[in-house]
């Protein structure tokens, strides 16, 4: 195991309660910004604050700068073809919502999603299927929780206009077989929409290569702060998508009958921006490659392992998802035959300052289908070491002790 | 159990502090059975277990495991006695406000008691309310 000094630079990761130190297990939630995304946005703040867009100081102009820049990063970072295929969002759930609706899909046309969906890609699909009359076909996963290409393939067969599927799920980790779901899509004349909010932040991300139409993700699952996001589009779906939102910096020209849309990706970002969570995007999205995928991958493999294996040792524990930790990023994803999830949460928080997750995840639909109550997630990154893992599996132990 | 616990004790607090009245209004609710927790969200009752049991697994107490399993048991005792001596509380603020002291029978007793009712001496309050 490699254990590293990346935690140092969050300054959220430094803090102790009841002179314990944090461990923080929420990463699949929202993770820390590091010290070089602070700064950055706090030399915005204090520095050049000043509206992007539509100001001609000296101010304005370097925050459009900054703003161009990081498109650019954002763009070279998930291996876009261009920087106007970067439209910033509030979160991914925006730019889901932004291409379910944008897309103009029609009664009777069908949107495939996988049965293992954050709400935040299948909620909409529902809400269309009441107000446009769309059909939502809900892919169930194999026995072994892993996605059934064959299934997928069946159900392009009968007409397909949409594949909207998780990339990487926030369930277990598992990723999706990407490539294959593509190629599949692309046979039978489908678009392909990724939600990328548990893929970008963990492994490297190539669109072009995938050769995907739309993927969304948010900052604050990558060490960038909350409230910004992207949605990739391929340009020329761009051009045939209606923006859910409308007003300024939208538009070149409006007059009391009617208005000129700005170019792409203008059109798409209505109203004033979030010009410190972009320049915060901007500085994470350097952190993370200064960390490296491969250190990354590994580090979260190991602690999964470590989790795995010890948890196992520990009577009346089910996993949920996909069983093999290599298939499961940093995610565990668990519940005691014995112990309510949300206590156990609690009981980890107050009594060794570990923070985890428990509940649905968002993903009601498979907790509801499975007959699964709730469950505790422990979700790691580069900067969790095997030593907070530990102290995890022995504050679990002392807690599971008591039942 | 623990929700009629915590809303005593939060009611009380919450005349000091906002966020105890937040937290008793939440408690009222769970007393009455009103509340409909999400799956992900914890109920105040998960919370307040865990913060009594978490502090006594964080000093390695053997009750840690006795207050989780007893935790039922232990919220109806304290209610008890919480009700117990909120009775006497007000029994004894009421016969201070009526008598000036909050021990009619035994004004010695009572450590606020006023000067002329000690003076005065023993006042039978049942004796003077039958006059
Ligand atoms: C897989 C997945 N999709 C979508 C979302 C929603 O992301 P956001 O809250 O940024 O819109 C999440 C957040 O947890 C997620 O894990």
């Amino acid at each position: 195991m490699v254990e590293n000094s990346w935690k140092s630079q969050f300054p959220f990761l430094m803090q102790k309660k009841n002179g314990q130190p944090l461990i923080y297990f929420d990463n699949a939630c929202m993770t820390p910004c590091p010290i070089p995304v602070l700064e950055a946005m706090e030399k915005y703040n204090k520095e050049f604050f000043s509206c992007g867009g539509r100001s001609n100081t000296h101010f304005g102009r370097d925050v459009d700068d900054k703003v161009e820049e990081t498109r650019e990063l954002v763009a070279k970072f998930i291996g876009a073809g261009a920087s106007q295929e970067i439209i910033f969002t509030k979160n991914a759930t925006e730019g889901i919502n932004l291409v379910a609706r944008g897309l103009n899909l029609h009664a009777g046309e069908r949107v495939l999603v996988s049965d293992r969906e954050h709400n935040s890609n299948l909620i909409v699909w529902q809400v269309l299927q009441k107000e446009r009359g769309i059909e939502l076909m809900i892919l169930p996963s194999k026995s072994d929780e892993t996605f059934d290409l064959a299934g997928l393939e069946a159900e392009l067969q009968k007409g397909i206009k949409l594949v909207s599927v998780v990339y990487s799920s926030n369930l277990d980790g598992y990723t999706l077989p990407v490539e294959e779901i593509v190629k599949l899509a692309r046979k039978y004349d489908a678009f392909v929409m990724l939600d990328g909010a548990q893929a970008v932040p963990h492994h490297a991300v190539n669109v072009k290569k995938l050769g995907v139409d739309f993927l969304a993700f948010s900052g604050h699952k990558m060490t960038a702060p909350s409230g910004i996001g992207v949605l990739y589009g391929r340009l020329a779906h761009l051009e045939n998508l209606s923006s859910l939102l409308c007003g300024g910096h939208s538009v070149k020209d409006s007059r009391y009958n009617g208005f000129e849309l700005e170019d792409i990706p203008a059109r798409f970002e209505a109203g004033l921006q979030n010009y410190g969570g972009i320049i915060g995007l901007g500085e994470a999205i350097k952190f993370i490659k200064q960390v490296g995928f491969d250190f990354i991958a590994k580090q979260e493999f190991e602690l999964n392992y470590f989790i795995t294996r010890e948890l196992k040792q520990i009577g009346g524990i089910n996993f949920v998802g996909v069983d093999d930790p290599k298939s499961r990023g940093g995610i565990v994803n668990f519940y005691h035959e014995k112990m309510d999830s949300n206590q156990l949460t609690i009981f980890l928080d107050e009594s060794a300052n570990i923070l985890t997750r428990s509940g649905r995840h968002c993903v009601h639909s498979w907790y509801n289908s499975r007959g699964v109550k709730d469950s505790i997630r422990i979700s790691s990154y580069f900067y969790n070491t095997i030593d907070e893992a530990e102290k995890l599996i022995s504050a679990l132990k002392k807690i599971l002790g008591l039942v | 159990m623990i929700c009629l616990a915590a809303f005593i004790v939060f009611a009380i607090l919450g005349i000091f502090s906002a966020t105890h009245r937040r937290l008793a209004k939440q408690a009222f609710w769970c007393v009455l059975r009103r509340v409909t927790f999400k799956p992900c969200q914890a109920s105040i009752g998960e919370i307040l277990k865990g913060k009594i049991v978490g502090w006594l697994l964080r000093r390695k107490s053997r009750w840690a495991g006795w207050v989780h399993r007893y935790f039922e048991v232990f919220s109806w005792i304290f209610v008890i006695i919480t009700l117990v001596s909120t009775f006497y509380t007000v029994k004894g603020a009421y016969f201070y406000i009526r008598y000036g002291t909050c021990n009619p029978e035994h004004p010695e007793q009572c450590l606020i008691s006023t000067q002329a009712a000690l003076e005065k001496g023993v006042i039978n309050p049942y004796y003077c309310n039958d006059k």
